[in-house]
């Protein structure tokens, strides 16, 4: 269904002001009640919020139960969307608040509660080229606390600025620049002691 | 080497901690032409776009994992189906505060505690209505014994038909039920539904006096207990 569209495109804001043209004729249509459009735009989204929601979770099935209610907000209230921010960051916003509220519900938050906590990335050694390094930056990235994982996943894979990501997160702009900062810091940290772990 | 593994230079420049959306293309024009110009002057920080581009590129490789909307998209139709036979007027769900789930919803684990609140709501208003009959039937010569009051002791309007459809929002108390009921001057006479509504009737207007429904749903949907409040047609 989504074959065509599996690799997102560089972010830009070119880019993202064309997509969030688009998405704001789907969410029209969507207030007037009109399926297709919400289709659409629920098959766009369904990927970009599984993907972040299980990197918040864990488990896709808890994803999968945030995904249809912040769905849910957006078929009810699509007519109320004034347009001040981006449709993408109002959307991020509701499924971000919605995933806190979860796991705070469930428990799942256990070790990553403390989220600005710093907790230093253990380095192993050297950097590995090709398919493994994906692994390697995912492993890495597994083990930074929640926020600034979550602010590697807005800015890089889901393309959003910084002002978008503190309005999706409730924090201040700088906030998640110090996020932004630390992750970087112990990815630099971890990377190549993960690829050198055996040697390779 | 690696220059995903080279994030964060030494540079404590504001331009680096911007590096990100740079690489991304997500600063605006003001803040690009300063990283620009901050770029062309330091060696680090260029190294270190390089590490942000690097790392850009992997997180948006293609995923490994695929989750097909498609199951999701059916639950979600199924939910949205049921709410629309339920109240075909076209509706506005407030979202909830406090990142509450709509009350509306089917499944999750948030169920169990909205039904053991629904079903302590019907149970404190039907003794309310029991005593309130009770209370019509076997009148005494003596009045309600001093301490003891219920619901039903206050004396109330005679009501009109069931007028208004509301969902209160998760974790509303009875007390805060009762609260709302008595100042809009309704009572609850049917639900909760499948879908967490309930009929409210509101007491007959005096001659006069303006649209009590009209005015209900006004309150009602100023209220944060309330998710939901729509006119019965």
């Amino acid at each position: 269904m989504e074959s065509q569209d599996r690799r997102l495109p560089p972010a830009s804001s070119a880019t993202a002001a064309n997509d969030d043209e688009a998405e704001r004729e789907l969410l029209r249509r969507t207030a007037e009640r009109d399926r297709d459009a919400f289709r659409a735009l629920y098959v766009t989204y369904h990927r970009r919020l599984a993907r972040f929601l299980v990197r918040m979770t864990r488990q896709y099935d808890v994803a999968e139960e945030i995904i249809n209610d912040t769905m849910w907000v957006v078929w009810q209230k699509a007519g109320e969307f004034r347009g001040a921010a981006r449709v993408s960051t109002w959307i991020m916003g509701i499924a971000y608040r919605r995933a806190l509220k979860t796991l705070r519900r469930a428990s799942l938050q256990t070790r990553w509660v403390s989220c600005d906590a710093e907790v230093e990335l253990t380095d192993h050694g050297a950097a590995v080229d090709g398919a493994e390094h994906r692994q390697l930056v995912e492993q890495a990235l597994a083990q930074l606390p929640l926020e600034q994982r979550l602010v590697l996943e807005l800015t890089f894979f889901l393309g959003h600025s910084c002002s978008e990501i503190a309005e999706i997160m409730e924090c201040p702009v700088n906030t998640v620049k110090t996020r932004m900062f630390h992750a970087r810091r112990k990815l630099r940290a971890a990377l190549p002691a993960l690829g050198g772990a055996d040697g390779g | 080497m690696d220059r995903t593994v080279e994030a964060t230079s030494g540079c404590d420049s504001e331009a680096a901690r911007l590096l990100p959306w740079f690489a991304t293309g997500r600063l605006d024009a003001e803040d690009a032409t300063r990283v620009a110009a901050h770029l062309a002057e330091c060696v680090t920080c260029r190294d270190d776009l390089e590490a942000q581009r690097s790392l850009h590129g992997v997180l948006t490789a293609d995923d490994p994992i695929e989750y097909s909307p498609q199951p999701s998209w059916q639950k979600l139709m199924t939910r949205i189906d049921e709410l629309d036979r339920e109240l075909p007027v076209a509706t506005t769900v407030v979202e909830p505060r406090h990142g509450h789930a709509p009350a509306a919803t089917y499944g999750g684990r948030g169920n169990a505690t909205r039904w053991l609140v629904a079903a302590l709501v019907v149970q404190t208003f039907g003794l309310a209505l029991l005593g309130a009959l009770h209370w019509g039937r076997a009148p005494t010569d003596g009045e309600a014994p001093a301490g003891f009051r219920t619901l039903a002791s206050a004396p109330t309007a005679p009501a009109s038909a069931a007028a208004v459809r509301v969902v209160f929002a998760p974790g509303t108390n009875v007390e805060q039920v009762a609260a709302l009921l008595r100042d809009i001057d309704a009572r609850i006479v049917d639900g909760p539904s499948p879908a967490g509504t309930y009929a409210l009737a509101l007491a007959v207007p005096a001659a006069g006096e303006a649209d009590p429904v009209a005015m209900a749903i006004g309150r009602l949907r100023a209220d944060a207990r309330i998710v939901f409040a729509e006119p019965i047609r």
